[in-house]
């Protein structure tokens, strides 16, 4: 496709809202190497995941590679960047991610590569790793060593980059959905059995001082300071209107002043690969074809 | 337990709910609009580098292309175009401006590379081969970059206008903000032909 050609082309999608046409995702990532056309050989894919998982933790980039058997009509740029954030590749913060995308039956690829390391990986340097270390090797129909020398290549790249990746709180472990149903569990549990202590407590300011105490544990974590001063006053509300109802009426508690244990039977599933950083890319990489 | 107490308390819940309807709406609204200044800002950077690889551009195929007056007049008419946005004081009024200086922008790229392609000898140029890989990538990002704005855009203007953030729009003056669309009339897809 002549330059001038495509240049016009790609800015057609300036002009539409949503340059989404016809995506379809391939599905939820698998790791670092997502074989959705089926052309990399086991082994030979399970070296290159092992390759990208110790890249990422050497130097937390995130680099993916992804085949599909088609775009679906798609034009490879919009196909990636859309998938690319679809996944969030690359740390949030950081945006250190980069997303080798390979269209079999297009024949076409691209190099995404998101914010954080565009300095390291230019669009020239990506257009060079598909030409002159991908493109000989797909020519001939071998697209694992085509892709393991691509990788190779663009790990070489970015590996001095160096970017920081901050937090802001720092949670000590991964919120997986199991963890998030332990805690929701745990909260209804404790907040029942709280109920049922405020409300057999005649005075109502300890509601209060609970509410005051849990806002300043969220405004810990999210600078909301608001937010201390008004659990404080749902709290003292609350502790009152509970108590009121138990003292009026002692032997009978309405249905929500008990301590009765609700059973939670469902753990939920868990398992497969956590996913990536959340990172997102401006369109900066290149793409080719063979 | 007296009535009257009872009821100062019913209000005192409402009061207290209300503050925070208030509160979390408004600094909702605030954010986005911070998020859809940040994609503006964003949107400019790529135009910026946009242009200057016109320079770019001009530089590189110089040796081998001859470029007419006017050709060079509108690559000047594009940048003073472009500079003008950035002086402009509100945000809409820079889309405003935007949306008038982008068809003067594309224009100048095509004819540009259309005079560059019509000196084959180019083509064998590494220095020109790259800077049309650099120009690729530029557009595709302001492409991006463009479609992001737009979003936030859509967005805010969303709870700006829906109920009930609407009423807190409207009492603290948040305003509409106008999408970096095309200019009506510059609207036309170009014939695209895919000669590999």
């Amino acid at each position: 496709m002549r330059v001038l050609d495509k240049i016009l082309f790609l800015s057609v999608f300036v002009f539409s809202a949503s340059a989404v046409f016809g995506y379809i995702s391939p599905g939820s990532s698998q790791g670092f190497v997502n074989d959705f056309a089926g052309v990399i050989p086991d082994d030979a894919q399970a070296n290159m995941e092992s390759n990208l998982q110790a890249f990422e933790k050497k130097t937390s980039h995130e680099i993916v590679v992804v085949t599909v058997s088609s775009l679906g009509g798609d034009a490879i740029e919009a196909y990636a960047n859309t998938l690319f954030r679809e996944w969030g590749v690359g740390k949030k913060s950081a945006d250190n991610g980069a997303l080798f995308l390979i269209a079999i039956e297009d024949r076409k690829m691209r190099i995404e590569v998101g914010y954080g390391l565009e300095g390291a990986l230019t669009d020239l340097e990506t257009q060079y790793i598909q030409r002159e270390t991908a493109l000989p090797f797909f020519q001939k129909g071998d697209f694992s060593q085509g892709i393991l020398r691509a990788t190779e290549k663009i790990m070489e790249a970015v590996e001095t980059e160096i970017v920081p990746v901050r937090s802001k709180a720092r949670l000590p472990f991964k919120l997986s959905g199991q963890f998030i149903e332990a805690i929701l569990f745990l909260a209804i549990f404790f907040f029942s059995w709280l109920m049922s202590i405020l409300a057999r407590t005649k005075s109502w300011w300890l509601g209060g001082v609970i509410g005051g105490v849990i806002g300043a544990i969220i405004a810990f974590f999210t600078a909301a300071w608001f937010w201390i001063f008004m659990s404080a006053i749902i709290g003292l509300i609350f502790d009152y209107f509970v108590s009121k109802n138990y003292h009026t009426n002692p032997a009978h508690p309405a249905w929500w002043a008990g301590g009765a244990w609700h059973g939670w039977d469902r753990w939920g599933g868990g398992g497969g690969f956590g996913g990536f950083g959340g990172g997102s890319s401006g369109g900066g990489g290149s793409s080719s074809g063979w | 337990m007296n009535k009257g107490l009872q009821i100062l308390l019913g209000v005192l819940v409402v009061i207290v709910l209300i503050i925070g309807f208030v509160v979390s709406t408004y600094n909702g609204l605030i954010s986005m609009q911070e998020l859809t200044k940040n994609k503006w800002a964003d949107v400019q950077t790529q135009y910026q580098r946009r242009i200057d690889l016109i320079d770019n551009l001009v530089e590189t195929t110089k040796g081998a292309a001859q470029y007419e007056q006017s050709t060079l007049q509108q690559i000047v008419d594009a940048r003073t175009a472009w500079a003008r946005v950035s002086a402009e004081p509100t945000l809409n009024a820079q889309v405003k401006a935007a949306r008038q200086a982008d068809p003067l922008i594309s224009s100048v790229f095509s004819r540009l590379i259309a005079v560059a392609e019509s000196y084959p000898q180019l083509q064998a140029v590494q220095a020109y081969r790259d800077l049309m890989v650099q120009l690729e990538g530029t557009e595709n990002r302001v492409a991006t970059a463009r479609r992001d704005f737009n979003e936030a855009a859509r967005l805010y203007n969303l709870k700006v206008r829906t109920v009930p953030s609407n009423i807190i729009a409207k009492i603290f003056g948040f305003e509409l903000l106008e999408s970096f669309t095309a200019q009506e009339g510059a609207e036309q897809a170009p014939k695209v032909d895919f000669k590999p």
